[in-house]
């Protein structure tokens, strides 16, 4: 896996990402050409309504659908590298659970848009503050990590299914259950622009400190001979890559899957040195997210929830990346 | 470079002293061996060596200054440790797992640059695995990772390198290649402390020998001297004696019909 042929995945996928953003902009349920659409964003095009209907509705919704695919991904591929595991996401830190019961407590008490936005944010960044918590108290040991989030994540799913218990079952249940789903609907350009800054951000980073995490993926007693003290360090990619999930799950609900087949995608093709994987990630992740959005919104009459569609496709996906996985390593273990 | 141990002693649990007042020292172009049976302090021995671990009382220190008060860098860029076992939970290439011996010398944010992939190209080639360099690391035999880590401990620039029973899982063919390696290195300048099960490597390939027995050096000097049947004895619990081949060479050799009750 050399650095020439990570480079040239690189070549192949962004101008795919950047195809999948134009078709994205020209498909639904007023449909143009790809060129119409490029025009359109540009003041050209066919009419004031259809450059509208870009500007306002679409674009929005495709940037956001690329920030999400780009959070996902690169924080997935970070914590992969963290926990030294190929099978954890953002999940095992308790982000999601966090973020869940964030929205529907603000949903249950019929908070706006940016109330919901602002309290899955909030209690993702809990959820991991707790288990963070319980790192720094006895030690950040994978396993001690997981363990936590294990316990931290349940203790929100009861508080999640206890909220939905007692909301309002006609008016705020359906909008909780909704949510849960996870789309980009209501993606506005109001509420894109902080998750937009924060991926930029967040994606800046990891951009730079992609060689540390080739480091941090050596145990820590190998770390520190090498010099290097290991928790500040993983504390803060546990940070940056909370901050990333929780801005995209405060827009975009509750999306799996990519942030665990998206990593193993790109490594397979990049290799494992995250100065590769981490662009590539980046760039297949927004591309996946994008595709996917855009089948949420067109193939069926009414939008399929996009966190079903990434379920749909992204567990035999993954079924068959780890059972790959399995048989390349089924004779060793 | 002197690396210097005075009278270390530590316990991970209070009152068990799994070292007890060890003393050692070792310069430029020397190869210390630390024989000992399971759990007689070896790898505590090179944690508290490498500044991983701080010893309870005693200190280590390196060109006369206590390694406390060197930074994690600094004594990173003089010691490096080559662990016994290294599975990558990724498939980096050789190249890459070398690399990282680089990180010593480089910033929090900053990237390994033309010098650095120099200095790996170097480490590979001195031991001789430079045409493996973009190979994965994980599908290389055992004796070709252990030349790998010992790569990535001469990219760090490391003087100084401990080995933690280097020759554990290699056929004796392997094991040899890689000692050989040390030697040649040793020639070079470098020293080197190694933990082994094997008296007959210390016999072969050690400037000095120290035997450690429940974390006591029962004895320390050069191989001839520290390792008699007696201290073996103690060490191991078991009778052996040394024997002289047709052609000068001397091995180790357990008494198996007469073991001792200790």
């Amino acid at each position: 896996m050399t650095a020439r042929r990570g480079r040239r995945v690189l070549w192949i996928l962004i101008p795919t990402a950047a195809a999948l953003f134009l078709v994205s902009l020209a498909v639904g349920r007023y449909g143009v050409s790809p060129i119409e659409a490029f025009r359109s964003l540009f003041g050209g095009g066919e009419s004031d309504i259809l450059r509208a209907l870009i500007l306002r509705v679409r674009l929005p919704r495709t940037i956001a659908a690329a920030c999400v695919g780009v959070n996902l991904a690169v924080s997935g591929v970070a914590l992969q590298g963290l926990f030294r595991n190929p099978l954890v996401d953002g999940r095992v830190l308790g982000v999601s659970s966090g973020a869940a019961f964030g929205a529907a407590l603000a949903l249950s008490l019929a908070g706006g848009a940016a109330v919901v936005q602002g309290m899955s944010f909030l209690f993702a960044v809990a959820a991991v503050g707790l288990v963070v918590w319980i790192g720094w108290r006895f030690g950040t040991a994978p396993l001690i990590l997981v363990v936590g989030g294990i316990a931290v994540s349940a203790l929100f799913d009861a508080l999640v299914g206890l909220v939905k218990y007692v909301a309002d079952p006609l008016s705020r249940l359906p909008a909780i259950t909704y949510w849960l789903l996870g789309g980009l609907g209501a993606s506005r350009w109001e509420t894109l622009l902080q998750v937009a800054v924060i991926t930029g951000i967040g994606l800046s980073f990891f951009l730079l400190f992609s060689w540390r995490l080739n480091l941090l993926t050596l145990p820590d007693a190998e770390a520190a001979s090498l010099g290097l003290h290991a928790r500040p360090m993983r504390m803060a990619v546990i940070g940056a890559a909370t901050v990333l999930i929780a801005a995209s799950v405060s827009i975009s609900g509750m999306i799996g899957w990519i942030g665990l087949v998206v990593p193993h995608v790109a490594r397979a093709w990049v290799g494992a040195d995250h100065r590769r994987l981490i662009p590539a990630a980046a760039v297949l992740g927004a591309a996946a997210l994008i595709g996917l959005d855009t089948i949420a919104r067109t193939a069926l009459p009414s939008e399929i929830p996009l966190g079903i569609l990434t379920g749909l496709i992204g567990i035999p996906a993954f079924l068959l990346l780890f059972l790959r996985l399995v048989r390349a390593r089924g004779a060793e273990r | 470079m002197r690396l210097e141990a005075t009278g270390v002693s530590y316990g991970y649990v209070r009152g068990k002293d799994v070292l007890r007042d060890v003393s050692l020292s070792l310069d430029d172009g020397e190869v210390l061996f630390v024989l000992g049976a399971n759990g007689s302090g070896k790898t505590t021995l090179l944690q508290c060596l490498s500044g991983v671990r701080h010893p309870t009382s005693g200190t280590v220190s390196m060109d006369g200054r206590p390694l406390l008060q060197w930074t994690a860098r600094e004594r990173a860029q003089r010691i490096g440790v080559i662990p016994q076992f290294h599975e990558p939970a990724f498939a980096f290439t050789v190249a890459e797992a070398v690399l990282l011996g680089r990180a010593p010398h480089l910033g929090l944010f900053a990237r390994p640059g033309v010098p650095d992939r120099a200095a790996v190209d170097r480490a590979l080639e001195t031991v001789g695995m430079l045409g493996a360099r973009d190979r994965t690391y994980t599908e290389l035999s055992g004796g070709e990772q252990q030349l790998v880590l010992i790569a990535r401990g001469l990219a760090q620039g490391a003087q100084c390198l401990l080995m933690d029973e280097p020759a554990a899982h290699l056929d004796p063919r392997h094991q040899h290649e890689i000692l050989g390696v040390v030697r040649g290195l040793a020639t070079g300048g470098r020293s080197f402390v190694v933990t082994s099960h094997q008296p007959d490597s210390a016999l072969h390939y050690a400037d000095r020998v120290l035997v450690l027995v429940e974390g006591r050096a029962h004895s320390y000097g050069q191989p001839g001297e520290a390792m008699t049947a007696d201290s073996l004895r103690a060490a191991y619990g078991m009778e052996f004696e040394i024997v002289r081949g047709e052609s000068g060479t001397r091995a180790v050799v357990p008494r198996i019909s007469g073991p001792s009750s200790g």
